[in-house]
Order: structure tokens, then sequence, then C-alpha cells
């Protein structure tokens, strides 16, 4: 019996006692999630694929286009945080607000695709940080070591044990404590920003003229020879077009979505309806005008056409057109930034903060998920086990180390087997889209405790604020449905009727093992006595 | 909450409480009581008084070393006291909440410090005194809250009803009115909650029957507050003021996942 009251007993509302000092402010709440947008995949992604791939696309627009959309989608999750301030992400508002079945399935399918990601993330900062870091001062300083170093980074030994050791060191640094972790990326986020200013000033000051001259000094190459080579062999420029521009919001959208994730920590964040406004609205808008920045600034510099065209090169292989063979690295955002300064000191600045940014995604990823696998293990979904803390670090090491595991294989997938699984994105989308189903639903099946939660006063119209902004959500998340099943570019497809992608197989894996784990573990908690659904039913405030 | 044993009595938190300091002691773990069951027992003239005022028995707070949790958990899992898991994941080793299934005793164990509106180092005054933290330690417990509660008041009339104040260690039953004063002459924001706090025991007595006493204690205090030089830190944040928020939020403890 103690055990159904502990479950009955650990409602949102329930057990008032002396004060608990939470971890997270607004401003770790802010950093957190801006760090999971990865200024820097985002800017690095959107400068290498949009004007190679999507010519015509306003880089700008699109990433605009996908924050005004994120903007519907984090005011629905601030809702969800504030009437569950409780850390586990979407699983604790869909099984409290929709179906807790679901809400177990869905979450798993939502943590191993997050794993992914934070193996992807640890990649990136082998490929476009690491490497690019060691072939861009290489050059600049005319330094063979670190042009050497840049190759064998980029092997997928390179990869694979550099990508590891930086799971390991996210993995290692949660394991320290959520206070020390944030307080690491507090620094790290400073530096950050320091660098990101400084790189803000090259664009400015650095003119098209000096680009061109560095290029050729530098790599041998030509730049108008670039953009020749490029259109020889298919690339077609484009002036602006609004429909590109929209096709394209799905390469910033996937560094955006991040930056709702603190609805991942709620349980640990001090005044929770202030710092979760602040820190998911407030970094939805200051991500999303920052990387847009970014593509102005690009294109002063460097040319749209010409960032098109050695992109174009590169992705097509065309050797003489891009800087793979003279640098060593491909011709990302960081590697061209790094060419106009010329400069050791400059390049190493710009460079190192680039992979601060990727960095920040690879902790915040796996706290997420950790933090998913332990809200199952109290609600009884998982075992007691997975929500071990250790008497030695006192955190959660089990959940933690589950999480850096997880990331690792899909590491070794990505080294070794070049595996981009980018359609998993699909079922993300799939699995958001649910909460937002479920926030608009939430004030009718559960009137109790929606007019008990502080949000039950946002109305417009009589209508409440939180079934709005999940209405537009939802429409958003179906036109970028839409679109990542109609780009094979971005993802394509999941599945056909001729084609069922490896992306398909897994994910349906994960549900037929999520739904047998739950009806499993719930047949298995009865027979203990305990009743695994009082832990959904939430207790409204009295 | 349906399926909880009733609220125990103050004789059982007495009773457990001591017996709990006792039992750590034995096992060379410096435990000491804070909170209301700790000025119950550092204030026996005070206790009655609460009791008449219908003050009701609270949980048992202590404060232990960092070095003693391991065997602190083991000790109480061992007298049957379960772990909250929620608070043990979410506090990372800095607060441990555990309850007793039979009693009914709901237990709250602090780590060298009392983290809430404002901060009290204590893991240097663990051993000061036998049972509780020194009396200063509990009167600042009740001083550094921001919005105080009818029987936090109490609480702290009742220790300035019982001690009075002195000018140094004159003994372990009078404030030390130069350690208060040191130690929020460091923290402007201590500072500013707490001279808040006393100048509404002053003006506004609790009904113990001690306003006079509690006045002049106050006042006491108050003076030596005032005269000790402050820090630089403590300085520069009062230009500052009230414009910045001087205390840390305190949530409501409900469950983290």
């Amino acid at each position: 019996m103690a055990k159904q009251a502990d479950l009955a007993g650990r409602g949102v509302f329930s057990r008032p006692a002396s004060g608990l000092i939470r971890v997270a402010g607004s401003a770790d709440v802010f950093i957190y999630n801006v760090g999971l947008v990865s200024v820097g995949i985002a800017i690095a992604l959107n400068q290498y694929y949009g004007p190679s791939l999507y010519p015509g696309a306003g880089i700008w627009l699109s990433t605009l286009l996908a924050a005004l959309g994120m903007l519907a989608v984090a005011a629905t999750f601030y809702y969800w945080s504030v009437i569950f301030p409780r850390s586990g992400g979407v699983y604790v508002s869909l099984s409290r607000g929709l179906s807790p079945g679901f809400a177990f399935v869905g979450s798993l399918v939502e943590t191993v695709i997050l794993l992914y990601y934070a193996a992807f993330a640890a990649s990136l900062i082998v490929k476009v940080g690491l490497s690019s870091f060691f072939a861009t001062v290489g050059v600049v300083a005319g330094n063979q070591t670190l042009l050497d170093w840049a190759a064998s980074t980029a092997e997928p030994s390179g990869v694979f044990w550099i990508g590891t050791a930086t799971l390991v060191l996210a993995g290692v640094l949660l394991a320290t404590g959520t206070r020390r972790y944030f307080s690491v990326q507090k620094a790290l986020f400073a530096l950050a920003v320091a660098g990101t200013l400084v790189l803000v000033a090259v664009l400015l000051l650095g003119s098209r003229d000096t680009f061109k001259a560095n290029l050729t000094e530098l790599t041998g190459l030509d730049y108008a020879g670039v953009v020749a080579i490029a259109k020889q062999n298919g690339y077609e420029t484009g002036s602006f077009n609004l429909g590109t521009s929209i096709a394209f919001l799905v390469f910033p959208l996937l560094p955006l979505l991040g930056a709702v994730q603190s609805i991942g920590l709620g349980g640990e964040v001090k005044r929770v309806r202030r710092s979760q406004l602040f820190g998911m609205l407030g970094a939805v808008a200051a991500t999303g005008l920052l990387i847009a920045l970014f593509d102005g600034l690009a294109a002063k510099a460097f040319g749209y056409e010409f960032q098109g065209a050695i992109g174009f090169n590169s992705i097509s292989g065309i050797a003489d057109g891009s800087t793979e063979a003279s640098v060593g690295a491909s011709p990302w955002f960081t590697v061209l930034a790094g060419i106009l300064t010329s400069n050791v000191l400059l390049a190493t600045v710009i460079m190192a903060t680039f992979v601060a940014w990727i960095w920040f995604w690879v902790p915040a990823e796996l706290a997420y998920t950790t933090r998913t696998m332990i809200a199952w293990s109290f609600d009884r979904l998982a075992p007691d086990r997975l929500g071990y803390v250790s008497q030695r670090f006192h955190t959660p090491v089990v959940a933690i180390g589950l999480s850096t595991a997880g990331a690792i294989v899909f590491m070794w997938l990505i080294a070794y087997r070049n595996i981009a699984f980018l359609s998993l994105i699909e079922a993300l989308v799939v699995v958001w889209g649910a909460a937002m189903v479920a926030a608009i639903l939430f004030p009718r099946t559960r009137r109790d405790l929606f007019q008990a939660s502080p949000v039950a006063g946002s109305r417009i119209g009589g209508v409440p604020v939180m079934v709005v902004t999940a209405a537009l959500s939802l429409a958003f998340f179906a036109l970028v449905l839409y679109l990542l099943w109609n780009d094979p570019i971005a993802a394509g497809p999941m599945f056909t009727l001729d084609h069922l992608s490896r992306e398909f197989w897994i994910v349906l894996g994960i549900v037929v093992f999520g739904v047998a784990w739950f009806l499993g573990t719930r047949l298995y908690r009865r027979r203990q006595g305990i009743d695994v659904d009082l832990a959904f039913r939430q207790i409204p405030i009295e | 909450m349906s399926g909880q044993a009733p609220r125990p009595g103050w004789a059982a938190v007495h009773e457990a409480a001591v017996a709990l300091v006792d039992e750590a002691g034995a096992r060379g773990q410096v435990l000491r009581l804070v909170g209301s069951t700790g000025i119950r027992l550092h204030c026996p003239p005070a206790a009655a008084a609460l009791d008449r005022l219908g003050r009701p028995a609270k949980d048992i707070d202590v404060v232990c070393r960092h070095e003693d949790r391991k065997g602190l958990r083991r000790l109480l899992e061992e007298r049957g006291w379960e772990v909250d898991r929620d608070l043990l994941v979410a506090m990372e080793g800095r607060r441990y909440a555990f309850r007793h299934p039979v009693s009914g005793l709901e237990l709250d164990v602090f780590v060298d410090r009392l983290e809430f509106c404002h901060t009290i180092e204590l893991r240097n005054r663990l051993g000061a005194r036998d049972v509780t933290v020194p009396v200063e330690d509990l009167l600042l417990q009740k001083l550094q809250i921001v919005r105080q509660t009818v029987t936090d008041r109490m609480d702290a009339s009742a220790v300035l009803a019982t001690h009075p104040v002195s000018e140094g260690s004159e003994g372990p039953e009078a404030i030390d009115a130069r350690y208060v004063a040191g130690l929020l002459a460091r923290d402007w924001g201590f500072h500013h909650t707490a001279i808040a706090n006393l100048a509404a025991l002053r003006d506004h007595p609790e009904g113990n029957g001690a306003a006079a006493t509690v006045a002049e204690r106050v006042a006491a205090l108050l003076a030596a507050i005032q005269a000790a030089p402050k820090s630089v830190r403590w300085r520069a944040r009062a230009r500052v003021g009230e414009r910045m928020q001087w205390w840390q939020d305190v949530d409501e403890r409900e469950a983290v996942y």
C-alpha cells in the first residue's frame, strides 16, 4: 500500500513541504536551449547546403520562417512546462495529457532519435569543428603537422574515437552534477558569444576582394574559376525564390528544434513561468535572428553564388573546384571565414568558437534523454535501477551511462558505416506533433487539471492560448513533415509502397519493443500489487 | 494524502529526533537538529508556549557533514526510513528526504549548509553544541525567510524570548550578536531580509507573553548588526539595493520527475 500511496502522492501539486532550491535559473534555461540550437551547426549547414542545393533560396528567410513556426511550438511547450513543471520532456505531458502507453512508446522513439543526434553532433565536432580547425589554421599558418592532423581526424577512426571521447566527456560532465554542468555551459557560452562577435567583425570588415586574394594564395583556387567549374558541372544559380526558401526551411529547423528542449528539465527550473518563457521563446527568437544574420554576412563576404558553387563542387566531389584537395576540409562556413582572415589567431578563435557551439548540443541531448529515462523509472515503467543514484557522485549514473552508451553505438554507425538517418527527424516531428494534439485536447479531457493550473486564465476570445499555439504548431509540423517527406535531399520518405527505409525499420522496431515493454511492465507491476496507472492521475491543486 | 500514517505528535518527533542524533553520534557521524524541532529542543520553556499557541509538531530537519552522507543513509535505511528517490536525483547529494512508513515521520537531511532564501553555512559549527546547531543558527534559519509565516515568527520569537543576546560567546544559551552581525555584514541580501524580519518581530510581536523581552533583544541584535563593519562586497551590493532580487527563489517541494 505504501507503494501505491507513493505513486498516487507524487502528483504535480502534492506534498508541499520545506522549500526547494531548484538548479536552473532563466539564464541556465536560455543557455541550455541556445546550446541545443547550436548556432555553429545551424550556420554551417545553412551556408553549405542552402546556396548549393537550393539555389534561389533566401537562407535568411528560410531561417526566419523556421523560427516563426518554432515560436508557436515554444509557446505550447512553455504551457506544458507550466502545467507539469517536471523533468522528463514530452513523456510527462503525453503520459498525463494523452495516453501513458503512447507517451512511453513515443518518448522511447524520441530518446533513440535524440541519442542519434547527440552522436551526429559529436561527429560534426570532429568533421566540421576539429578537422576544419586543423586544416584552416594549418593552411593559414603553413603548418604541415596541423594539415596532417586534419586528414587523420577526418578518417573514420578519427571520427569514431574523438566523437566517442566527446560523448564520454559530456557524460562525465553530467555525472559530476547538474550545477557543474550549468556552470561549465555558462563559461563556454560566454566564450562562444565572444568568438561569434569576433566572427561578425571579421565578416563585416573583410572585403570580397580580400577573400578572393586569400583564397588564391592559401588554396590555389580562383574565385571565378570555382563558380565556372560548378556551372560546367550542372550548378544552376537562381534568383530569389519563395518556394525554394520554404522548401529549405527544414534545414535551419533541425537545429532550431533544440530551442524548446528545456521542457525536459521542467522540474529543475526556478520560477518556471519566467524562466521557461524567456528560455524557450527567447532562444528561438535570438538564435533565429542570429543565424539569419549570418546569411547576410556570408553573402557580403563570400557571395551567395560562390558559396553555392563551392558547396556544389564539394558535394559533387569535384576536387579542382573545392577546398578538400588544398585545405583538407570541406568548404564549411568556418573554413571560408578562416581563409578570409588569413590570420592564425583570428582563424583559431573562429574555429574554436564553432567547436564550442557544436559541443553544446552533445551534453544537452544526453541530459534530456537521461531525464526521460528517470521519469520512466519513477513511473515504474522502467527498472528502478535506471533511476539509481550513485552514492559517490550523487547523480543518476546508470541513466547517464545508458544514454552515453546508446549515443556511442550511433557514433560507430556514423563513423564506420557512414550512416545518416535523415528521415528519423520525421518520427520526431510526429511525436512532438502528438504533444500538440494533446495540448489541444487537454483543456477538455483533463479539465480539472487544466483549470487548476496557472495557465487556465490565458485565453484569446475564450479559447485557451495553449490550444491556439498548439493548433498553429500542429499545422507547422504538418508542413514540415510534408517538406521532409517530399525532399530526398533533406530526408525523403520514411516509407513508400515500394520501399521501406532503414529508418522505417528502426522506428518500427522501437515501437514494437516499446508497446511490448509497456504492456509487459504494466502486467508485471500489477502482479507486484502496483497499479502504474495511478502515477498518471495527477492531483489538481486544492 | 491517502495511505499515510497519521501525523505523529511532538513527543514522538522529539524522541525520534534525539535518538537519531545519538545513534549517528555513536557511529562517528555529526548530525544536528535544525528547524522548528531544533528550536523546541533548544528552548524547552518555549515548547510549552508553542503548544499552547497551537504550533503543531513538525517533521525532523537535520544537518550533516558531506562525508557522513553515505553512513547516515545506511543508518536511516537500517532503521526503516525510506529515501525520497525523486529528491535523491534532483538534489544531487545536497539534500535528502526520508519518510518512515510506520511512524509517519518525515525527515529532511541537509548537507553542510541550509539553502533557502539565503544560505547558512553550518559545516564548521555542527560540533559546537549537542543535539542542535547553535542557537544563533536556529534564529538565523528563521530570519532568512523572505516571506515568513506566522509559525516562522513564533519560532523566532521563542528563540529570542528564551535566550539573551550577548556581545560574544558567553555560553551556549546566549545569542552571540557578534557572530550574527559578522555573518550579515558579508551578505547584503541576507542582512536586508534579516533586519526586516527582526523589525517585524519587534513591531508585531507574536503572543507568547514575552513581547517586551523579545523587543529588547531584537533591539540589541539590530544595534550590533548596524555597528558591524561591512565588507566591500556588502557595500557594493547595497548600492544596487532592491532593484535586483536579493534572495534565492524557494519553490514548494513538488515532484521533480
